[in-house]
């Protein structure tokens, strides 16, 4: 069940899927496997990075270590407002590196069958859907899930 | 089978214990050279080959143990008094030293074994046998001698694609090798023993991602101490005794535990100096100059990241020393000077620094040559106006080199320039002093560590930043006059009549000041390369100790930024690069 979700190839990752943890993106619903997550933390102060994409929001102090933070939110070309109260960072491993991911707010932790996920959609070569594992209903609501290493991969990789 | 895969667990200890053993050996062997009676040094040279021979004979490194059998042989006779202690005995233990180190860098590497290696065993297994160098053994001393004259990683390649067929090569001598091996290990190897163990000390081997990890916990320690201080103060608790008294004692301690933990990192400069004496010893028979090292300050403690990294840039100096500045005997004869040059070493503590000399007594830096080198390179104008101090930094430009003919040693204007950059790079500086016909003297400055940064912190816009303090120079509020634009180019400032380029940070950075005025902020200048730039910020905010994080451990490299650090509320504050910010300000 688990060993899938450490490196899953792309063909067959829409089985045995396993726990995952559920945020909401202004609207939208979310999932991220649950073994990358860290931990998950109240929104703090961020060192912004000069000249870096918008989406990267700065640097926090995780107990000494120096934390990139990326704003899903404007990665996905959402609004960064109306959420303040409830907006938080979920700080997840990739690789070795350690990355955190502000959300909107965090849902649930969920369990998803294989049954429950329906492969991504097809938006046309313009859209880059690379790292979206699938999609998954949940409490009559829909959860796109997501491949997080294939989404932070070039952001916050060393080679720039 | 399974037995050789345990086995190779060992290699990586063993690796690290032979090359200590080597250079122990190596040193023991020099000082030898000058005091052929001294018996302990005899006896700690031949612990060394014995616990190398001991070490790779139990994890089944048998090329090595063959090859230093006869060594600890020849040793052995030595140590016992039958046999003399002659120059060409340690030349020759030298020559198999050095040989060693590269049959175990070779196995280590996985590629061929140095050619040399047979004609040593010989002309050692000569040497036991007493027929000394005459005859047969002459043509393998000649053959010796060639073969250590070649680059040492020149025949490793060549012989690398037969790689196969070479490893088997000892094999042969190994046989030849054994018949010695009964008579004389047997009184050799209980003496060796009793030695062994008084020379071991107490420590144990920790890997530096273990103690880098625990300086990072301390740091956090400190920090969180510092705002548990805060908090208390701010809720008006300062007063309470039983807090105050064991805050007051959290304190202590933690900053006793942070100095105890970077003291971990530290090891001597004697790991540096160590080799130099070898050094200086090959370079003055190549170049036909005799000169006397003296070494001081060994015990004097420095990051282990330094040391590395320091071991390139002293040896260019150290070269230099003797290429350029010390003269041949004769003309040190004539200028009314001992023939023997001196050379020398030192290391210590000055004000949470660590100095390093390099001084020879040699002909000095002539300032009337390095000017004419410089106009002829194009690099100054023949009516620039120059202080003898700015004469001497001219050496530091890439390119400039003084030397009448290319040697191998140098000359090729590759050097002094990447030597700065190295230091630099340490956070440290360099600085040049030379009388002519007295010698030069290059002193080196550098921070205890590269953990830890003297810093100014500097305000702009909602942002704090750390400049080095080693790179600032001054700062200053200029005048509305003292600013110019220069059509279509870069603005300038000028300070006391000296005009250089301003760079605004929030603009490289792209983001907000308080002050885009340069009248009404601050200009701190700060010096790269002999280069000169002014950057404005909105305020000095102070002086700090700032605990070095890499940004690329978990992000990438940001231009203009070498790291971050943790500020004593917690926030992260940007440590700037100022090279990479005059590269910034250029592109833009």
């Amino acid at each position: 069940m688990t060993a899938t979700a450490t490196a899953p190839p792309p063909t067959t990752s829409a089985k045995g899927l396993g726990q995952h943890l559920t945020f909401r993106l202004q609207d939208e619903e979310y999932g991220i496997d649950i073994l990358k997550v860290q931990e998950i933390r109240g929104l703090s102060r961020i060192t912004p990075i000069p000249n870096s994409l918008p989406h990267i929001r700065g640097v926090i102090n995780l107990r000494g270590a120096v934390v990139p933070v990326v704003d899903l939110r404007i990665r996905f070309n959402m609004s960064d407002e109306g959420d303040e109260k409830s907006a938080v960072i979920i700080v997840v491993n990739i690789g070795a590196r350690v990355v955190g991911l502000i959300v909107s707010a965090v849902s649930d932790v969920v369990n998803f069958n294989s049954d429950d996920v329906q492969p991504p959609p097809e938006f046309g070569e313009r859209v880059d859907t690379s790292f979206i594992v699938g999609m998954a209903k949940h409490n009559e609501t829909l959860v796109l899930l997501l491949d997080i290493d294939r989404l932070l991969g070039d952001d916050t990789a060393s080679v720039a | 089978m399974e037995l050789e895969l345990d086995l190779s667990d060992f290699y990586p200890a063993f690796y690290e214990e032979a090359a200590e053993h080597l250079s122990s050996m190596e040193e023991s062997l020099l000082k030898l050279e000058r005091n052929p009676e001294s018996a302990g040094l005899i006896a700690t040279i031949f612990r060394g080959a014995h616990s190398i021979k001991g070490g790779s004979g139990m994890v089944g490194l048998q090329d090595i143990a063959d090859f230093t059998h006869g060594m600890e042989n020849m040793l052995d006779l030595m140590r016992e008094g039958e046999m003399t202690t002659t120059p060409d005995r340690v030349a020759l233990l030298l020559r198999a030293t050095d040989t060693l180190g590269r049959l175990i860098n070779a196995t280590q590497e996985g590629c061929a074994v140095p050619e040399e290696i047979d004609a040593i065993i010989a002309e050692v297994e000569a040497q036991i046998h007493g027929n000394s160098t005459h005859g047969a053994t002459a043509d393998a001393v000649e053959a010796v001698a060639e073969a250590n004259e070649e680059p040492t990683g020149a025949p490793k390649e060549a012989v690398s694609e037969i790689e196969s067929a070479s490893v088997l090569k000892p094999e042969e001598e190994r046989l030849e090798l054994t018949k010695t091996e009964a008579p004389v290990n047997a009184g050799a190897a209980p003496a060796a023993r009793s030695h062994g163990a008084s020379s071991e000390s107490s420590s144990i081997r920790v890997s530096v991602e273990k103690v880098d990890e625990l300086i990072n916990l301390v740091g956090e320690l400190s920090i969180v101490q510092s705002m548990i201080d805060q908090a208390v103060r701010d809720q008006g608790l300062g007063t309470t005794p039983v807090l105050q008294e064991s805050l007051q004692s959290l304190q202590r301690s933690t900053r006793e535990l942070q100095e105890r933990v970077m003291s971990v990192r530290m090891i001597p400069v004697a790991t540096l100096f160590r080799r130099f004496p070898r050094v200086v010893r090959d370079l003055g028979a190549l170049t036909g100059k005799q000169v006397s090292v003296e070494i001081s300050g060994e015990d004097t403690e420095l990051d282990k990241q330094v040391i590395e990294q320091l071991s390139d840039p002293l040896t260019h100096l150290v070269r230099n020393a003797i290429d350029h500045g010390i003269e041949p005997p004769e003309d040190r004869v004539k200028l009314g000077k001992p023939a023997e040059g001196r050379l020398r070493l030192s290391a210590c503590h000055e004000g949470g620094n660590v100095i390093l000399d390099v001084q020879e007594d040699g002909r000095g830096l002539n300032g009337e040559l390095i000017r004419r080198k410089a106009v002829e390179k194009g690099l100054i104008r023949p009516e620039e106006n120059l202080t003898p101090e700015q004469v001497r930094s001219l050496i530091y430009l890439p390119g400039f080199s003084t030397a009448a003919k290319i040697t191998d040693i140098s000359g090729r204007g590759v050097g002094l320039d990447v030597v700065k950059q190295n230091i630099e790079k340490l956070n440290g500086s360099i600085h040049v002093n030379s009388e002519p016909g007295k010698g030069t003297h290059f002193r080196i400055q550098l921070p205890l560590t590269l953990a830890i940064l003297d810093g100014l912190t500097v305000q702009v816009g909602d942002e704090v930043y750390i400049l080095p303090m080693l790179s600032v120079v001054e700062s200053f509020r200029p005048k509305e006059a003292d600013v110019v634009r220069v059509v279509g180019q870069r603005e300038l400032v000028m300070v006391r009549g000296e005009t250089i380029p301003l760079i605004r940070l929030h603009d490289v950075f792209g983001t907000t000041a308080r002050h885009s005025d340069p009248c009404r902020g601050l200009v701190v200048m700060v010096e790269h390369l002999q280069q000169r730039v002014g950057l404005l910020v909105d305020d000095l905010l102070g002086q700090v100790q700032a605990v070095m994080k890499s940004l690329d451990r978990n992000y990438r490299k940001v231009d203009g930024l070498s790291g971050a650090t943790i500020l004593g509320n917690g926030s992260i504050a940007l440590i700037l690069d100022v090279a990479g910010l005059v590269q910034l300000s250029r592109t833009r």
